[in-house]
């Protein structure tokens, strides 16, 4: 390049145009990603910006503001009394990136069947691997080019009930595994400097103080510091839209009466209070996900373990008062059903009836529904639940999280592949929309559906009761299930 | 000379243009062929509208450089697909896949197509006749990268692409060749230059023999008169108006007409659809619009 290497002699490099006022960032160390919150989500997305050869010279914090080292679960220890329900999707998620066979190498359980029904009304809907077969494994067949099938993944089990512990332990092994991965535990963000914001030209990168008193830039900083999120918070973002529920969740590790066939089925019931849920975690035991009003809650925590053992079986089986138009607008509906698409009506299973209950798995936690109107700002992203935050109906709301994940990496995989930046607000913007526009419609369910079931009050339990809550109950959570294995990876 | 004089061109090419803007194409170019002996692809007129400052040419979010900025997201691609056969969209060909190779930028503006080809690894030479344009390049990446190898990789020169042949052809050390680059691009730049037959020929001697010449511009067709010039300049003001003359907009097939006639051949044509509410780019089969052209010398 003789011409090349001539002008470069001629011209002497002068730069007029740099201002006295800037910077200089030399001294500050920079970073192409930092990602507050080494929760599931947050260490998700690190692992697979790790693992991304295009992305595999990004210099990538993570920090964590808790001092605990990481869970470490044995196979053969107690259960703990947080689990998730991973969809398909989130499974094939986790196998593309490694992660998968750790967590089972630990536990995890595979579910083939999830049964909802209601309280105040005889209906009742299931569905299994079967019932999904049409739309799930065409399209996973068609996705996965047969993967699917050879590994064993869909089909047999609509998906698994996994601690939250092993999937961090599982997650946190494989960050550990990535060089270019920096972690900082016992350390948040202190404030965010919004320079950047207003003069992006002397400040191209945001730039942070840290609570260890340093101070780092970078191109991109991701929220993934839960609900409370402080990044949502001092980012400056509209608040969310949120409302609590009035509800609490209590969750617990509990024995079962071993019953003829393998436990395999997620249960569901609506009751007045808020929906009860069993998740299968072995032949003998379930892990329990009960909603109710707070005082409530507050009595099943304080009372013995047989009181509480009781009061689980009797919001399993007991009869509740069935309003009489109810009954009769529902007899007219059965019959209505089995005339037109005989085989229809499943004749109701029963739940496992509860032995006991493991030692001190009890715990408490409020329930409540926000959402960020907003995910992303110029060089901020939020994913999981510091973005949105769904009522925790058998424990789908990391699948969500882990959608936000998949978005994110894609629309940073293409500014990487086009020698980009990641801050860059428009392929920031197109996250946010894709996302979105899966997140809200399953949120909107969630939201509905628990309203709808909250309530014994008559015109509303007629309607739900009316045909529509079949599809009307299962619909979100069929909705997760199923979308979330068909989103593309 | 370090920089193009653009204010000493002897003849007023801007009254030329605006004279052949009312005749047709066919006469137009016999025109531009004959001003070919005035031996300038550059109307200064068209320059001096990019003579930007730094945070118009860096704004990525608003301003008339925004559809520039995310443009890179469909280009850049295409750009390596014209030197490694694939536009690894999963990104496997980890972070540095046009290592090695040698790209020159003709009218590079402030640099935004340069420094994402630096980002992946080439050598990029960006020229540009409007010196305000290259200082705001140079300045752009001395301000913005902290990697000391991508400010090695990448150098910008105020200079048309005459200058640079000039310069070429005058000998230094023995294995100089005018057939430099792996790859010579003119992005949004076609519908800017004076004559773009002659301008078609001199990118052609820049590029090594096999190696390729890559277009991207805005067809002359009744939908991109009323989109691309009247929307974006009228009614959105996404750009200044006046930015684009649609007399100077080429057709594919002319420009396939043109790379001929330089001992070129296109081997690919490809739609790119913009959408101006969300400032993203595709690809399409419709060249409507805008469009890439690749073309390999023989
Ligand atoms: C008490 C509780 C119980 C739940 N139980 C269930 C359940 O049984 N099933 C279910 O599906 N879902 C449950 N959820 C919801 C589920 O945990 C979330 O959907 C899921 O964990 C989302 O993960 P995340 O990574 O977005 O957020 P989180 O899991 O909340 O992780 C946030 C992480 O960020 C860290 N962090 C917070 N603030 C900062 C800061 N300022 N700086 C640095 N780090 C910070 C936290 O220490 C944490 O590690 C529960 C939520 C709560 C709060
Ligand atoms: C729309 S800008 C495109 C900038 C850059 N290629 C990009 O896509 O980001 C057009 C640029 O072409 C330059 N230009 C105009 N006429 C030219 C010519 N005859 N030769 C080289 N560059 C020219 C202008 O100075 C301007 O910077």
């Amino acid at each position: 390049m003789a011409s090349l290497m001539k002008l470069l002699q001629k011209q002497p490099h002068s730069f007029s145009l740099l201002s006295s006022t800037m910077r200089s960032y030399s001294n500050e160390p920079l970073y192409d990603l930092v990602i507050v919150g080494g929760g599931m989500v947050g260490q998700a997305l690190a692992v697979c910006v790790g693992q991304t050869p295009a992305m595999s010279n990004a210099r990538v914090l993570l920090l964590e503001s808790s001092t605990e080292a990481p869970p470490t679960t044995s196979p053969n220890q107690h259960y703990s009394n947080r689990v998730c329900a991973l969809s398909l999707g989130s499974v094939h998620f986790f196998k593309s990136y490694g992660v998968w066979p750790l967590i089972t190498s630990i536990r995890a359980k595979p579910f083939k069947k999830i049964h909802v029904w209601d309280a105040c009304s005889p209906s009742s809907i299931g569905f299994s691997v079967d019932d999904l077969s049409d739309s799930l494994y065409s399209i996973s067949s068609e996705q996965y080019t047969g993967q699917s099938h050879e590994e064993g993944l869909s089909h047999d089990a609509l998906g698994y009930i996994v601690e939250n512990d092993v999937i961090l332990q599982a997650l946190s092994n494989k960050v550990n595994e990535e060089s270019n991965i920096e972690i900082k535990r016992g350390v948040t963000l202190k404030s965010i400097d919004h320079t950047q914001m207003k003069d992006s030209i002397n400040n191209p990168w945001l730039s942070l103080p840290l609570s260890d008193g340093t101070c780092i830039s970078m191109k991109l900083l991701v929220g993934a510091d839960g609900v409370k999120s402080r990044v949502r918070k001092l980012g400056g973002f509209q608040d969310p839209v949120n409302w609590n529920y009035d509800q609490s969740a209590v969750v617990a590790t509990l024995d079962i009466e071993e019953g003829m066939s393998e436990n395999t089925v997620a249960w569901q019931r609506f009751l007045p209070d808020g929906p009860i849920a069993l998740l299968p975690l072995t032949d003998d035991k379930c892990s329990l996900v009960w909603s109710t009003v707070p005082s409530h809650a507050e009595q099943l925590m304080k009372m013995s373990p047989e009181d509480f053992v009781a009061s689980v079986n009797t919001a399993l089986f007991a009869e509740f008062p069935q309003d009489q138009l109810v009954s009769s607008a529902n007899e007219v509906l059965r019959n209505a059903i089995s005339i037109v698409s005989p085989g229809s009506v499943s004749v109701r299973q029963l739940p496992p009836t509860i032995k006991d209950i493991e030692g001190e798995s009890r715990g408490m936690f409020p329930l409540g529904f926000s959402h960020s109107p907003h995910y992303v700002k110029q060089r901020i992203a939020l994913i999981g639940d510091a973005a949105h935050r769904v009522h925790p109906l058998a424990g789908l709301g990391v699948n969500i999280g882990l959608g936000d994940v998949i978005y994110l990496h894609e629309e940073l995989l293409k500014t990487s592949t086009a020698g980009g930046d990641w801050g860059n607000i428009t392929s920031l913007l197109s996250y946010e929309r894709e996302s979105q526009r899966l997140n809200m419609p399953i949120m909107a369910a969630i939201d509905g559906l628990q309203r709808l079931f909250s309530t014994s009050l008559t015109p509303f339990v007629a309607l739900r009761s009316l045909g529509l809550q079949l599809t009307a109950a299962a619909q979100p959570i069929k909705d997760i299930i199923v979308n979330y294995a068909q989103r593309k990876y | 000379m370090a920089t193009y004089d653009v204010t000493a061109s002897p003849i007023k090419i801007n009254d030329v243009t605006k004279i052949m803007g009312k005749i047709s194409l066919f006469r137009k170019i016999n025109i531009l062929s004959f001003l070919r002996r005035l031996n300038s692809t550059v109307d200064s007129t068209e320059t001096e509208k990019f003579s930007l400052s730094l945070k118009e040419w860096w704004d990525d979010r608003k301003g008339p450089a925004a559809a520039l900025h995310s443009m890179n997201t469909v280009r850049v691609p295409l750009i390596k697909e014209a030197l490694i056969g694939t536009r690894d969209e999963a990104g496997e060909l980890g972070p540095h896949p046009l290592k090695g190779f040698s790209i020159l930028d003709v009218g590079c503006g402030g640099g935004i197509l340069c420094e994402s080809l630096g980002e992946l690894g080439s050598d990029v030479l960006g020229i540009d006749p409007n010196p305000v344009a290259i200082n705001v390049a140079t300045t752009h990446l001395m301000l913005t990268k902290n990697s000391s190898d991508i400010k090695d990789r990448v150098k910008y020169q105020s200079c048309s692409l005459e200058d640079l042949i000039k310069a070429d052809s005058e000998p230094i050390d023995t294995d100089s060749s005018s057939e430099d680059f792996d790859c010579v691009v003119a992005s949004e730049v076609l519908e800017h230059v004076a004559d773009v037959d002659m301008f078609v020929h001199q990118l052609s001697q820049m590029a090594k023999p096999g190696g390729s010449v890559v277009f991207s511009t805005i067809n002359r067709t009744i939908p991109s008169l009323f989109l691309a010039k009247m929307a974006a300049e009228y009614i959105f003001n996404i750009l200044p108006r006046g930015t684009h003359d649609w007399n100077k907009f080429v057709t594919p097939e002319e420009l396939d007409e043109i790379v001929k006639r330089h001992s070129m051949s296109t081997v690919s044509v490809i739609g790119l659809g913009y959408n101006p509410l969300t400032n993203v780019w595709n690809y399409q089969s419709d060249t409507n619009m805008n469009y890439f052209l690749h073309a390999i010398k023989q």
